[in-house]
Parts: structure tokens; C-alpha cells; sequence
């Protein structure tokens, strides 16, 4: 796999200059599980979907941005500043949100912004009364007894009620229902409107989701980078592959990415610019992000990012 | 400083969830004293000021079931805040409850006509109190270290120190009485001394227990 930096252009902020958040030469090693070495980018003032498969290195990312784990090798920076605990008032300008809530279940939804509050200068308490109604829950409600989709919205109303420049959002719409999906969508798109140094990062695994919000993607397999750039950058890169196992020779193999044999018949994800290196018997579409999501994060190969 | 408050307050928040249960124990422990030492005043201020030693898992336990090192991770505050907060709370409760000792012991005194020796009364109830300093200093860096799950156990160690000396009492001759115990036979400056060496001994106790958990929980990886 490639782990070279991330080369697209990027955009900075416009104050500071820097990218909101910067990973270079990133090395964690759990030993059976090896984030790294990793490179990337993510621009201030679009959203990025951070997207591959379970275990591929994705909460592990985050956790190293929230300081939750030390890199064994490499650094981070969030809006400009080195990650740790000598920088933690950029916090400030973060929220995060996580695919489970992180605050006392025996706790009410009024006394979990209370206690937050006081640690945010810019806490707005009838921003976070707005964010409560407008995702219809009460106050009162113990955090307990939230559904999953409710949980989540407590948590971006936490996230939010401080006003930050960069949302971290882990999986935040998995196990939701169609319709919370959407509102969640249109508060993030709100966000995004709101002022054009707002940033979010978005892990994943929901292309549906990306392929409405997100501006920029970046896709880890197995702890590594193997793609980076705009939505459509990235979809026109690739195409799909489909015919007989018959028309796949030593030399069109190697061309494919994430290769998927069943029977007698075949499917994999190949560069837009090798299609020249099939047969007539191989039938080449355009791909979609699903099918860049599911190859890329399947596959074994080096990509040529 | 003011974020170490403001995180002894999240973590009286916190403890609000648990304080009904918490109250309940140490009304038993305190009644259970009450019997024991045979309506001894003087039990309960060697005995409550050493509630909070028993209530150290409980902000970890918390912390586990909110999934608060999360929340931890994405406030605007330091790891040794964290340290720093706990240590304050605990402070405070410990402090409360050599209070509530005291408060408990005149009122016991007052209500069963018993004399109460003021000096006997301050002085048990600091010795509790640098008791429970130096279990609190053993227990709160090995919970910061690792965390309730792996260190639920260090709640037992109270158990362990004043049960041992408990059985001891039960042996022929072992039985200890209060009021064989003249504190006015006493020097004041020998008093005075045993205070001072006590309170130094809780000061070292904190500050040692600070520091140590600031360094082990800037390690931990969660």
C-alpha cells in the first residue's frame, strides 16, 4: 500500500494558514494491529469523510487526535496546534462526538450541559436549549433511557453548545433511522454554512451518507492511506471490472484492487486509466463510492495514490 | 487551579448519582461503630473521617460507566487537572467528614451525658483523617494508573488494615479501651507535637499522592 503524504491540494485556514488537521509519519502498533505510518490532511472549511472498514484505523485516528493514545512515532495537529496536553485549550474550538454517548447514563440531559458548561468559554446555553428542541428532547430525560439516535443528538448538542470550529464525529449516523440520518445530515450542512472556517471530520462506513455531505474523503485500509481527494476526484479515478475468471491473466490481476472471485465470474475495482488492460469479455463501469469504499478497503495491494 | 474546581464540581455531579447509597453505608458504619466501640463516642470520630477510603472506586467506576476519559479527552483541560480535581474532591469530602465526626461525637455526648475530652476527640479525629490520607495516597495513583477494572480490589485494602486490628482486639487481653486512655495526663506540647507530626504526615500523604497520579495518568492510553 502507499503511505506517501497526501498530496492534493489542501485547503488552509485562512487565518492561521494550516490545515485543521495534520498527520505526519503517524505510527501506532498495537502489535496485532499497526495504525501507520500515515500521512494525511484534512482542509479547513469542507467536510471530509474519513471512511474504511471496521478495525481499518479509524477511531484509533481519533483517539490519537483527542490525545487518547500516544503515537509511537509521528505527530498530529488540530487547527495549527501540536496534539497534547500542553495544547489542550484548542479544545475550545473542537467538539466531538463518539458512537457512544460519554457521559453518565444516570445523568439527565439538563444536568450533562450543566456540567459541561462551565469548562467553555463560549458556552451558549440557549444555543444548547435550541439544539434540545429542535432534536425534541427534554431536559429532563435521564441519558439512560435515550435511544440510539437520541443519545446521538445529546451528544452534538453537547458538541455544539460551545460553538467550535471543527466537529470530530465518530460514526455518527451508523444504527440511525432514515430520518435521523437526514436531519443529522442538515445540521452538519447547517454547520458547514454557518462560517467558512467550520471543518468536520466524519468517520464512517455509510457512503450514502458521504456522497450527500462530504466534500473530501479519505479512505484508510488496514492502517494505512489508500486514497485521498475531492468526492469526485476519487470516484473518477476508478472504475469497476466485471466478467469471466477466464479473461483474468497474471498482468490484469495485478491491476485490480480488492479482487472479488465467486464462481466463475469476477468483480474488482481497477484504475480509471487501466481499462486498456482488460479484454472484450470484461464488461468496465463506473465505479461509485460504495465500490471504491468496499475494494479499497479490502485490498491487499498497494494503491497508487 | 479554577479548572481543578470546576472538575471537583463535575465530579460532585457526578457523585450525586451515587450519594444516596453512599450516605446509607456510612449511616451503617456509623451505627455499626456506635454498637461496637458500646456507645463510645470517640469511635465515631476515629471511624467516619474513614468513609471516603471507602468510596475511592467510585469516580472511577463512573468514569468507566460514562465512558468520562472520553469526556475528559475532549474538554479544554490538562490531564493533572483531572488529578488535580479528584484530589480536591476527595479533600473536601474527607475534610467534611472529620467534621460531621466531630458534630457527631458532641451531639453523641451531649445526648448520652457522657464527658467528652475536646483534646482526645481532635486528636483521634486527625488521626483518622491522616489515616485515611495515607490509605487515599496508596489507592488514588493505583486507580489513576489502571483504572477502576483492573484495580476494583484496592477497595478491599481499607478492609484489610482496620479488620486486622479489629480481630487483634477479639484476642484475651487485647481489647483496647478508651477510657482507660487519660489525654489530660498528657503534656499540651506533647499533644501539640502529635498533631503537628499528624498533619504534616496528611500533607505529605496529598502532595506525594498528587504528584504520583499526575505522572502515571499522563501515561495511561485508553
Amino acid at each position: 500500500m502507499n503511505n506517501s503524504a497526501d498530496s492534493r491540494p489542501l485547503t488552509a485556514d485562512p487565518v492561521t494558514g494550516t490545515p485543521a488537521i495534520t498527520v505526519t509519519n503517524l505510527v501506532r502498533d498495537f502489535g496485532r494491529f499497526r495504525l501507520g505510518p500515515l500521512d494525511l490532511s484534512i482542509p479547513v472549511g469542507y467536510i471530509t469523510g474519513l471512511v474504511g472498514a471496521n478495525g481499518a484505523g479509524k477511531t484509533t485516528l481519533l483517539k490519537l487526535l483527542l490525545g487518547l493514545q500516544t503515537p509511537d512515532a509521528g505527530e498530529l495537529s488540530l487547527l495549527g496546534h501540536p496534539v497534547g496536553d500542553d495544547n489542550v485549550a484548542v479544545r475550545e474550538d473542537i467538539g466531538v462526538v463518539l458512537d457512544a454517548p460519554f457521559v453518565l447514563p444516570d445523568w439527565t440531559i439538563g444536568n450533562a450541559g450543566r456540567a459541561l458548561a462551565p469548562f467553555y468559554s463560549r458556552w451558549d446555553t440557549a444555543l444548547f436549549g435550541r439544539l434540545l428542541n429542535r432534536f425534541h428532547l427534554e431536559p429532563s430525560a435521564q441519558v439512560k433511557s435515550l435511544s440510539r439516535g437520541e443519545s446521538t443528538k445529546l451528544m452534538l448538542a453537547l458538541a455544539m453548545a460551545h460553538q467550535p470550529r471543527l466537529l470530530l464525529l465518530d460514526e455518527p449516523t451508523s444504527g440511525l433511522d432514515p430520518a435521523t440520518r437526514r436531519d443529522l445530515l442538515d445540521l452538519f450542512a447547517e454547520f458547514m454554512a454557518a462560517d467558512p472556517s467550520h471543518t468536520i471530520l466524519f468517520s464512517t462506513h455509510l457512503t450514502s451518507d458521504l456522497e450527500r455531505i462530504a466534500d473530501h474523503l479519505r479512505v484508510l485500509s488496514h492502517g494505512r492511506l489508500v486514497e485521498a481527494g475531492t468526492l469526485d476526484e476519487v470516484v473518477e479515478r476508478y472504475a469497476i471490472a466485471r466478467g469471466p475468471r477466464r479473461a483474468l491473466t497474471p498482468q490484469n490481476r495485478a491491476l485490480i484492487y480488492g479482487l472479488h472471485e465467486r464462481a466463475d465470474i469476477f468483480d474488482g475495482l481497477i484504475a480509471a486509466a487501466d481499462t486498456a488492460g482488460f479484454g472484450v469479455e470484461v464488461v468496465i463501469d463506473p465505479a461509485t463510492l460504495d465500490d471504491i469504499v468496499v475494494h479499497l478497503s479490502t485490498t491487499a495491494e498497494d494503491v497508487p495514490l | 487551579m479554577t479548572n481543578a474546581i470546576v472538575f471537583a464540581r463535575l465530579e460532585l455531579a457526578a457523585f450525586r448519582v451515587n450519594a444516596w447509597p453512599m450516605i446509607l453505608m456510612s449511616a451503617l458504619v456509623a451505627m455499626m461503630t456506635w454498637v461496637s466501640s458500646r456507645q463510645e463516642p470517640i469511635g465515631l470520630a476515629a471511624v467516619l473521617p474513614l468513609l471516603p477510603v471507602f468510596f475511592v472506586t467510585y469516580p472511577f467506576l463512573t468514569d468507566e460507566r460514562g465512558h468520562h476519559d472520553l469526556l475528559y479527552a475532549t474538554l479544554p483541560i490538562r490531564r493533572q487537572t483531572v488529578v488535580l480535581g479528584r484530589h480536591l474532591f476527595f479533600l473536601a469530602i474527607q475534610l467534611a467528614s472529620g467534621v460531621l465526626a466531630l458534630a457527631l461525637l458532641a451531639a453523641t455526648a451531649a445526648a448520652t451525658g457522657r464527658p467528652l475530652e475536646p483534646r482526645l476527640a481532635t486528636l483521634a479525629t486527625m488521626a483518622s483523617l491522616t489515616a485515611g490520607s495515607v490509605l487515599l495516597a496508596i489507592q488514588l495513583p493505583l486507580l489513576f494508573w489502571l483504572g477502576f477494572a483492573k484495580s476494583r480490589w484496592i477497595a478491599l485494602l481499607p478492609m484489610l488494615v482496620f479488620l486486622t486490628p479489629v480481630a487483634l482486639m477479639q484476642l484475651p487481653g487485647g481489647r483496647v479501651r478508651f477510657d482507660t486512655f487519660d489525654p489530660t495526663a498528657l503534656p499540651p506540647s506533647l499533644l501539640l507535637a502529635a498533631g503537628g507530626v499528624l498533619l504534616s504526615v496528611s500533607v505529605v500523604a496529598w502532595v506525594i499522592s498528587a504528584l504520583v497520579s499526575v505522572r502515571v495518568y499522563a501515561g495511561r492510553r485508553f
